[in-house]
């Protein structure tokens, strides 16, 4: 029998406190919302009325809204809001920055960092330069609004350049990499040092010890329930 | 000791038969500030990157020769043993950034993280270079917000905070306001008395004749002229090398062919040394006041542009433009003057509705901004964006050119004659059938300019044209603005290339503090030059040769040559 309090508990007991803390409870909460919620359009009738269940709530003709399937979608979408506030919690609250650093400073090659990392600074100069790129075509009498034949017209005139652009950039930001002594050798420092107290590696040891032996007792209880 | 070395370097780009450097030969001491000069495909840029083992350590290709940097072999080096000796600044600043720190100051620290420097160094020097370019008040902003011209501040800082012994600029001060390009260029000559080898390529002559201690001239690849820049910025056959005299050498000349001056003399290059040529030829003439004045405006006719009350901000933000009041007569010349980030380009931006006012109206003709489209206003205005790869997507430069014209619904046989017709005015028709990535990108600004041509608007919009130019292509541009101007489209500029400006505009606006200051004849607004270098306008330099000589306000050559002569026969 799953347990359906599980991923209710630690949404509310631990990620929205911790959330809190991180002062992103807000911005947290209306993104899992939105994510949640279009979803939940979805699962919410078809595991209600799909879902093989015993305890008929509702008969509408010949479908029938079951106990338990109205209880599996709460469950898929509890574990949905665990998984997406988790994630949210930690990219709204950690920079791209911040991560590079502590994983340069945990170890992680620099180079693995800077791919890792180089993608999320890139969203918001693409979206910039995308605005551009369209000013400069709408200047030059392409219609960008109107029905779908103009929108798609539009696509090439902003796409081309968008891409080529980039293509011309790349070879750029390799050489200013070069010349900024990145494939140096040997000893690198950090300006920024991020504090990692021994309880902080105490507690990222811990939470790796009980995922572990939290998958091996779920699996234990997976396999003896087949016995 | 010579600290670069080039011995008989030839070096060719892949795929490319005619080598971009040939048969080099160059020693540099150090200390030296060494610009490079010549038009643009001269090999400027590929000289940069011999000069710091990005060739042949980046670029592949085909290489011939020795290279010595600071004593070691380039080949035998590494491009990381060799960054932190010899640094560069190439011209697109936001490419410079690391991508990866989110403050301007963790971006300087950039370089010195890897070159493994302690914090307590990293932060001294990191401070000390903040001072020194005056960007400390960037410090705790992210780069990637900032202007291009804080951008390339802080990408020549990142560098020089690694403390190289030599520097190699690219076209650094592109991206600049005047100020900002003085300030740089001292800084540079600072460093160079302090021991750094420093190499500049530009095409501000100006600065050149100031700052720099020698001049290397490119030819198609190979060392034209090598000497200091009195000898080779007067040399007979600059033009012939694409890159055009100072304006005090122009007039010198000129004043020279017209007996003003004796022709005898070697020619100035420097602001100081025309005055000094004037001075001596005749004696100082008592300043008088320009009999140009206030050439005639807006002629009556009903404005093609009208700006009532016109305010503007960005969410969020402080306002932009203040309750501007401004018109534009068909066939009016005009530019904007003002310094970076004052609000030139989000005033232009309001002339074909890219922008529309947050209070107060914007009218093109007898429409409304409010109620059009930008596409629907291009007809009328045509805007030229400065940087051109934000719009070429075409496989050949005419069927970019024919773009605006199918969207303007032109006819087939009509694009056909507007397209040869614009190439044309911008010397283009060779590469009509060329990809327009497979030119540069200077070239590709010329491209962007005939597109807007070609649509035939009744105002042109140009946001600093001139930037990356040579001075042959600079000439393309002025013979394409002058037969707008024959006929009969009105044109706003907006450049920092103040001589440039008044070459072609007849009216000047100074946009300060969300408001027009100055708006009047080349002649009536240039007379304000306390209020104009306080606003971050350079005045042009034949401006600065007549206020030298006690003329004021004098906005050609010709207008020059003319007050001087009359002063001085006055006097007689």
């Amino acid at each position: 029998m799953v347990d359906y309090g599980w991923a209710t508990g630690i949404f509310l007991g631990v990620l929205l406190p911790w959330s809190a803390w991180l002062g992103v409870l807000r911005p947290v909460l209306q993104r899992v919302v939105w994510v949640i919620a279009p979803l939940a359009l979805f699962l919410i009738p078809i595991h209600s009325f799909f879902h093989p269940g015993t305890t008929v709530l509702l008969t509408i003709g010949h479908f029938t809204l079951t106990q338990e399937g109205l209880a599996y979608a709460y469950l898929i979408l509890s574990r949905l809001a665990v998984l997406a506030s988790a994630l949210l919690a930690f990219s709204l609250s950690t920079t791209p920055a911040e991560l590079a650093t502590t994983l340069t400073q945990q170890g992680v090659s620099p180079a693995f960092t800077y791919l890792l990392i180089s993608p999320f600074q890139l969203i918001p100069e693409v979206r910039t330069k995308a605005a551009t790129i369209l000013a400069a075509q709408q200047a030059r009498g392409m219609e960008t609004a109107g029905n779908l034949w103009q929108r798609s017209r539009a696509l090439v005139p902003l796409v081309v350049p968008l891409v080529l652009g980039a293509l011309v950039d790349v070879e750029e930001r390799a050489m200013a990499l070069e010349a900024r002594a990145f494939r140096a050798q040997g000893y690198k420092t950090s300006l920024v040092q991020i504090p990692d107290s021994v309880a902080q590696r105490w507690f990222r040891w811990g939470l790796f010890g009980f995922t572990v032996a939290f998958v091996g007792w779920s699996q234990w209880q997976f396999f003896t329930s087949r016995i | 000791m010579a600290i670069l070395h080039f011995a008989n370097l030839t070096y060719s780009y892949p795929h490319t038969p005619k080598p971009a450097l040939k048969d080099l030969s160059l020693s540099v001491e150090p200390g030296e500030l060494v610009a490079i000069a010549g038009r643009n495909g001269s090999g400027k840029s590929t000289l940069c990157y011999a000069l710091t083992g990005f060739i042949p350590h980046f670029f592949q290709g085909q290489w011939e020769g020795d290279t010595w940097i600071a004593g070691k072999r380039v080949v035998d080096a590494t491009l990381a043993e060799l960054a932190p000796i010899a640094g560069l600044v190439f011209q697109s600043p936001a490419n410079q950034l690391s991508h990866t720190k989110p403050t301007v100051y963790e971006e300087l620290a950039f370089g010195l993280e890897n070159l493994g420097i302690e914090p307590t160094e990293m932060r001294d020097r990191i401070d000390a270079i903040l001072h020194a370019l005056d960007i400390a008040a960037l410090a705790t902003r992210s780069p990637l917000t900032l202007s291009g011209g804080e951008q390339q501040r802080v990408a020549i800082a990142a560098i020089l905070v690694m403390q190289p012994r030599i520097l190699v600029l690219d076209e650094p001060t592109t991206q600049l306001d005047p100020q900002g390009a003085d300030a740089i260029f001292f800084l540079l000559s600072q460093l160079c008395q302090q021991g750094t080898t420093i190499i500049v390529a530009t095409h501000d002559l100006e600065a050149i004749a100031r700052y720099a201690t020698r001049v290397l001239l490119l030819q198609a690849g190979q060392v034209y002229r090598d000497g200091a820049p009195q000898a080779v910025l007067a040399d007979e056959s600059l033009e012939d090398c694409g890159v055009g005299y100072t304006v005090y050498t122009q007039v010198s000349k000129q004043a020279q062919a017209a007996g003003i001056l004796p022709s005898n003399q070697p020619l100035p290059v420097t602001l100081e040394g025309a005055i000094a040529q004037f001075q001596t030829a005749r004696r100082l003439p008592k300043p008088i006041h320009n009999s140009e004045r206030h050439t005639k405006r807006g002629s009556g006719e009903t404005p093609i542009i009208r700006f009532e009350s016109v305010s503007f901000a960005y969410p969020h933000q402080n306002p932009v433009l203040q309750g501007v009041d401004l018109t534009l007569a068909p066939g009016e010349q005009v530019a904007l003057l003002g310094r970076n980030g004052v609000g030139k380009t989000t005033l232009v931006k309001h002339l074909n509705g890219l922008l529309r006012p947050t209070e107060g109206t914007v009218w093109i003709g007898d429409r409304a901004t409010h109620h059009h489209t930008t596409a629907q206003l291009a007809r009328q205005v045509g805007y030229v964006f400065q940087n051109p790869n934000d719009q070429l997507f075409c496989g050949t430069v005419a069927a970019e050119v024919a773009f605006g014209l199918r969207n303007l619904g032109v006819s087939r046989t009509a694009i056909e004659k507007r397209v040869e017709e614009a190439l044309d005015s911008l010397d283009l028709i060779a590469f009509a059938e060329a990809n327009p990535y497979d030119l540069s990108l200077p070239w590709r600004k010329l491209i962007a300019c005939a597109c807007v041509l070609a649509m035939q608007p009744a105002v042109v919009v140009l946001d600093e044209p001139t930037i990356g130019l040579d001075a042959q292509q600079i000439q393309i541009l002025s013979t394409a603005l002058t037969q707008l101007r024959q006929q009969g489209t009105a044109l706003v500029l907006i450049s920092h290339n103040s001589d440039f400006v008044v070459q072609h505009c007849d009216r000047l606006l100074l946009l300060q503090n969300g408001t027009i200051r100055l708006d009047g004849s080349a002649s009536h607004v240039l007379r304000h030059a306390k209020q104009l270098t306080h606003a971050g306008v350079r005045l042009p330099q034949v401006t600065r040769l007549g206020m030298g000589l006690g003329l004021e306000a004098i906005a050609t050559p010709e207008a020059l040559l003319a007050a001087y002569d009359e002063t001085f026969r006055k006097a007689l």
